[in-house]
């Protein structure tokens, strides 16, 4: 039987986290555009009029070649970056138009990110880098260590609390990076290129985890440009050149839908 | 490989060239003043030494040559021993006017003064026969100015007859080079011209000679003597004083000026060597390029050399800049030692000193510099446990194995300060507790070589209850177990009559005595000893040994007598007058055992020393009317000269505290800037920019926090040793003192400084942005 990874906390169930954002939308993204001013005169348009909307429990694999604004589409819903137009909204929360201590706040309560180079801090132990983002959840230091605990039990790291992350292979890294993203209990698990740095066993791992994960009921928004990967989502949407293109029916990639706007749901 | 390696190089400093530039900056403003006060101490030490050599550069002198001038120069000219003279011919010259106790004066019987002479420091020596040139001593005594005039009565030896002239003063100048307070006689200089006018009124002839190559002081005293002359003052005996006088302020300068060094090599090299590390990716990326570690190696040494060459360079710029600042010290009054200064030796050997220090010190970590230092967890427990934010700051700041560097250089650098601060405060506090250096009276009394009549002076005073001691002292030389010293001779007219104890205790039974630390340790004796005091070795007739038992040492005011050795400080032996031989009437010599006339009167606090001398309107009664000179102040020449130079002392610590602080900034700027893909992870994990600007504070103030904690005691301990070691050697009672408040100021000001410049990567920590999330 496969251990649910989301049910460590026992004051939340599955059942209640569908319950309490299955009226809303996780996600809702629409319109968004965001340009990087350059030394020349015309600035990059990293995202042009992106529309992406996402159910609870929702797995959804973002792809695309390089350049084409799949991190600069996960910053932004994150509130690391800040859009020229349009409107994000999570769980019910306007994301866009606030202020940088409101992103911060909603970030704590909503996202959960993971890196494809982990982003780990060295000066913290493995506990205290899960225990760290659960503290400003609102944990008390003890709870947030036992919260800390529990989940790098289930993830296979409960004899590594103590030892800092630059003791851990590269998989264990991922795994902690992980297990810190959902401290939490985010709203959405965002992760940029979560396989990008590992090897074959260890994008395994990853990928199985997140399958998990996934199939408890963590909605999950993945960049990738690996397709197998990708393949794990129950929805594949494809950007080229800051612009979203999905099939929303089957998961392949069509080049047949216009290049314009294309809500998935 | 040699183009490869210049690409690496060129690369490093175009990448960085702001950061180059501030370190470059940093490095010739630490280096600058390690360097100014180097070259200044060494110009100090110069120009006191141009000084002696003008006003004192005779090798040795006689006050016994014929009255007529022209007789004594034939004479001197004859002698083999002879190389060079200044030949001085004495008057009496009395100021009708203006009184002035003391006044010595004398004209130099030379058109072309070739010895020595006056050094002039406002207009001209004289050359007519009513023109004369004041000593800064008798010019302050009389607050005549150059373009005076003074009326002056010049009198022959016997009294007899009285010559009025009005003279004009045509100058100001330095006629002596060991200033004590109560050694500066005031001197009245004239021309030849004046003699020529008065050969009836001279009282005294004298001659300073240098001698000839080859010849020895006994051989010229040998020459002398055949010719009827005495030789009865070496002028090295003369030299030494002066260059003790000048040489704790020289000494302090020196001290500054390592600690400078010291703190500007630790802490700039830190900031070197954050400008030459690099990151393991680059490291790696490099190593794929095919670029062996040789390469990388001398890449970053010639980033190190580029930095020093023209921070050396630049700080030497500095140096020049400052010069004007010294010569300090009683050698700054003279206008042609003053200004602009190259020293090119001091410069040249300093800069380039602190250049291979500096590479020296960055050599191993440039070594090292391709390898990332694996931070460790803290092990802070329940850090975190608080606000986040602090215990972040906290972690990040000891989690770093570099924090250790960064607090030791920070640590050095405010060790430097705080010891330079502890140090100043102690000689301000000697400057204002003369009893440190034996003075523990408010107003002296000195009738030169004449003897006061103690008893008179306490039927005067003795009741005044104004008055809490009169003590009267004179002079005696003595053999003390087979060693010739100075002693001075204590009359206890009201009250103890001893100057502050060092250690052990007043004499109070029959031939005990006190004696000067250094005298003591020239005896090899102790405290409790007992040693042979030969009096009146002079004659074989009055000599007399006694057996005298030293229970305690003292330090001496520093109170003499022209033309004659007096104790000083840690030197001499201090005897009671009860305890001086009594020899039978028939051989009682005219002086007693001792000689001279002084006074010394302790007043209750805040009585005007004035009350005393108003009761004294013809001088201290000695029966023969000699004038009186009268000082508030007992000061040694070796704390005059130090204090004169408070300022500029004060000012070298300010800068180096800048100095250390701006580069102290700096690094920390770099230590916050090491961690910038962290503070975009925090911000990632939800930390608000209060909480991430709080985290850089905490990450700075653990450091600074930390160096302040270990650089203040042992910078107060380094302080109070170089104090101590100040102190010893001049003879002062050693009493070092912590300032508490300039300390505490200093400290503020350093965090004060450092949590502000802090703000800038707070600031930009609030903005950190997603692109260092994705680098590794």
């Amino acid at each position: 039987m496969v251990t649910p990874l989301l049910a460590v906390d026992r004051t939340t169930t599955m059942e209640a986290v569908i319950t309490t954002v299955g009226a809303e939308p996780a996600l809702r993204v629409s319109g968004l555009t965001k340009n990087y001013e350059t030394d020349r005169d015309v600035p990059v348009r990293a995202l042009r009029g992106v529309d992406l909307e996402m159910s609870a429990g929702e797995f959804v694999a973002v792809t695309g070649p390089s350049g084409c604004g799949k991190s600069t589409l996960l910053n932004t819903v994150a509130g690391l970056e800040i859009s020229d137009e349009g409107e994000i909204v999570i769980a019910g929360e306007q994301i866009t138009g606030r202020g940088e201590r409101d992103l911060a706040l909603l970030r704590r309560r909503h996202v959960g990110m993971v890196f494809q180079f982990y982003n780990l801090l060295d000066e913290l132990s493995v506990t205290e880098n899960i225990a760290l983002p659960a503290m400003l959840g609102g944990r008390k230091r003890k709870a947030a260590e036992a919260r800390a605990r529990d989940l790098l039990g289930l993830l296979g790291l409960g004899d590594r609390g103590k030892a800092g992350p630059a003791a851990l292979s590269g998989g264990q890294r991922q795994r902690l990076a992980i297990a810190r993203a959902l401290a939490n209990e985010p709203t959405l698990l965002l992760a940029d290129e979560p396989t990008g740095a590992l090897d074959s066993d260890g994008s395994a791992e990853i990928a199985e985890l997140f399958q998990r994960l996934n199939a408890d009921g963590q909605t999950i928004v993945m960049v990738t440009h690996d397709a197998g990967l990708a393949g794990i989502a129950g929805r594949v949407a494809r950007m080229v050149d800051g612009r979203m293109i999905a099939d929303p029916c089957d998961g392949r990639p069509t080049d047949r839908l216009p290049a314009s706007k294309v809500v998935i749901t | 490989m040699r183009d490869a390696t210049l690409l690496l190089w060129r690369a490093r400093l175009r990448h960085s060239k702001l950061r180059v530039l501030a370190v470059v900056v940093l490095f010739a403003l630490s280096g600058g003043i390690t360097l100014a006060v180097a070259a200044g101490a060494r110009r100090t030490a110069a120009a006191y030494e141009e000084v002696v050599d003008i006003v004192n550069g005779a090798e040795l002198g006689s006050s016994y040559v014929p009255l007529d001038p022209d007789e004594s120069r034939a004479l001197i000219d004859a002698l083999p021993a002879v190389d060079g003279f200044t030949q001085l011919v004495g008057f009496q010259t009395f100021l009708p006017d203006n009184p002035v106790p003391g006044l010595n004066s004398y004209a130099i019987y030379d058109d072309v003064v070739t010895v020595d002479r006056p050094l002039v420091i406002d207009g001209r020596l004289p050359r007519t026969p009513d023109e004369t040139l004041l000593n800064e001593a008798a010019a302050a005594a009389t607050g005549l100015h150059v373009g005076d005039r003074v009326e002056i009565v010049v009198a022959n030896a016997e009294f007899t007859d009285l010559v009025p002239a009005t003279m004009t003063v045509v100058g100001v100048g330095i006629s002596d080079v060991y200033p004590d307070a109560t050694a500066a006689f005031p001197q009245m200089v004239y021309g030849k011209s004046f003699v020529d006018a008065r050969r009836d009124s001279i009282i005294w002839g004298g001659v300073g000679i240098t001698l000839a190559d080859g010849v020895s002081r006994e051989e010229a005293a040998t020459q002398f003597l055949d010719r009827g002359l005495v030789i009865d003052n070496d002028r090295a005996d003369d030299r030494s004083k002066a260059g003790a006088a000048v040489r704790p302020l020289t000494v302090t300068l020196w001290v500054l000026a390592v600690l400078a060094g010291v703190a500007t090599i630790v802490v700039v090299g830190q900031a070197v060597h954050r400008l030459v590390k690099r990151s393991r990716a680059d490291a790696r990326s490099l190593a794929g390029a095919g670029c062996s570690r040789a390469m990388l190696l001398a890449a970053d040494v010639g980033v190190v050399l580029t930095v020093g060459v023209l921070g050396a360079a630049l700080a030497i710029v500095v140096a020049v800049l400052a010069s004007p600042l010294f010569p300090q010290g009683r050698a700054r009054r003279v206008d042609a030692l003053r200004g602009f200064d190259l020293d090119l030796a001091t410069l040249g050997l300093g800069a380039t000193a602190l250049l291979v220090a500096l590479v020296l010190s960055v050599g191993v970590t440039v070594w090292r510099s391709d390898r990332r230092e694996e931070p460790r967890p803290g092990s802070a427990p329940g850090v975190l446990g608080r606000d986040p934010a602090v215990g972040t700051g906290v972690r990040f700041a000891t989690g770093q194995r570099g924090t250790i560097a960064t607090v030791a250089g920070v640590a050095v650098g405010f060790i430097a300060v705080v010891a330079a601060v502890v140090f100043t405060g102690s000689m301000g506090r000697l400057v204002s507790r003369p009893d440190l250096a034996g003075f523990s009276w408010d107003l002296v009394g000195r009738d030169g070589y004449f003897p006061v009549d103690n008893d008179a002076v306490d039927a005067v005073v003795g009741d005044d209850p104004n008055v809490e001691r009169i003590t009267g002292l004179s002079f005696s030389d003595v053999v003390v177990d087979g060693v010739s010293s100075p002693a001075t001779v204590w009359t206890a007219i009201k009250g103890s009559p001893w100057p502050p104890l060092v250690d052990g205790r007043v004499p109070d039974e029959r031939n005990e005595i006190l004696v000067g630390q250094a005298t003591l340790d020239g005896v090899g004796a102790e405290i409790g000893d007992t040693l042979t005091v030969v009096f009146g070795e002079d004659t074989s007739e009055t000599r007399r040994s006694q057996e005298m038992t030293v229970v305690g040492t003292a330090v001496s005011p520093v109170i003499g007598l022209g033309g004659t050795d007096t104790p000083r400080l840690d030197t001499g032996v201090l005897v009671r007058a009860d305890d001086l031989p009594v020899l039978p009437p028939s051989l009682a010599r005219p002086d007693g055992f001792a000689f001279g006339g002084i006074v010394l009167f302790d007043l209750v606090d805040g009585a005007d020393p004035e009350l005393v001398r108003a009761q004294f309107p013809d001088g201290l009664p000695d029966g023969i009317d000699a004038a009186t000179e009268w000082f508030e102040s007992a000061e040694p020449a070796e704390v005059t000269e130090t204090d004169d130079a408070i300022d500029v002392l004060v000012l070298t610590i300010t800068a180096l505290l800048i100095g250390v602080m701006a580069t102290v900034a700096h690094n920390l700027l770099g230590f916050v800037r090491e961690r910038r893909s962290s503070f975009a992870v925090l911000r990632a994990l939800g930390f608000t920019p209060r909480q991430l600007r709080s985290t850089v504070l905490w990450q700075c103030g653990v450091v600074v926090g930390a160096a302040i904690i270990v650089s203040v005691p042992l910078g107060i301990a380094a302080g109070r040793w170089l104090y101590r070691t100040f102190a010893d050697d001049i003879g002062v009672i050693v009493e070092p003192v912590v300032p508490v408040l300039p300390l505490a100021l200093a400290v503020l000001a350093a965090i004060t400084l450092v949590q502000g410049v802090a703000l800038v990567p707070a600031q930009r920590a609030r903005r950190a942005t997603a692109a260092e999330l994705r680098a590794e």
